[in-house]
């Protein structure tokens, strides 16, 4: 009961942070992962994710973890870095956060290489070393 | 998309992406009630901050200083 209550505080607060940012007229991404079972994605009325991050090793995590996120009155860049050089660490194998309903710190915890190739290919459209080319329809 | 002011990132990992985007050049800080690091710009009750950008009266970095595109 006690995480239930903490998921439905998270949301309003969320929902309310949207409201603000629409307001207000400012950008703003949203991140949250993307397994399932998720309450962002399938289990709320709430916009869908702009874009899913399938595997984040190959831009240079620790975790595969898909993740998800929103580009509120703003879109994404187009970019693509590869950088697959971490060993893959397992949500499963991490401590558990000691409180109900939150996310341990090793559980979240994203690669500054990650950070940087995110930043570079979806907000900036920064090409870098390792960016592949593609084509686009 | 074009970054002209400062980027500001809330919550848990917020100085990970805060760092990455100084190191690119773009002007950054960091939001959270936590500071286990030390590094953390404005230790802060976001979840209050929201309330009361909800209600209207959202603090500076929740209000823009000039209109957005």
């Amino acid at each position: 009961m006690e995480r239930l209550d903490k998921r439905t505080a998270f949301h309003k607060l969320l929902y309310k942070l949207l409201f603000a940012v629409y307001d207000k007229g400012l950008r703003m991404i949203i991140e949250n992962p993307a397994t399932e079972p998720n309450y962002l994605i399938t289990g709320q009325n709430f916009p869908k994710p702009t874009i899913i991050d399938k595997n984040r090793m190959l831009r240079g995590d620790y975790f595969k973890k898909p993740t998800a996120y929103w580009f509120v009155n703003c879109n994404p860049t187009n970019g693509r870095t590869i950088q697959n050089d971490k060993k893959q660490k397992i949500i499963d194998k991490c401590k558990s956060s000691p409180v109900a309903g939150l996310c341990s710190e090793e559980r979240s915890m994203i690669s500054p290489d990650y950070a940087r190739n995110f930043i570079c290919d979806f907000i900036i459209g920064k090409i870098q070393k390792n960016s592949q080319c593609y084509l686009e329809f | 998309m074009e970054i002209k002011g400062k980027v500001h990132c809330f919550f848990e990992q917020s100085g990970t992406f805060k760092n990455e985007f100084i190191k690119l050049g773009i002007p950054s800080e960091d939001y959270d009630i936590q500071n286990n690091f030390g590094q953390t710009d404005n230790v802060i009750d976001l979840f209050a901050e929201i309330e009361r950008a909800y209600g209207g009266g959202g603090t500076a970095y929740l209000t823009p200083s000039r209109p957005t595109t």
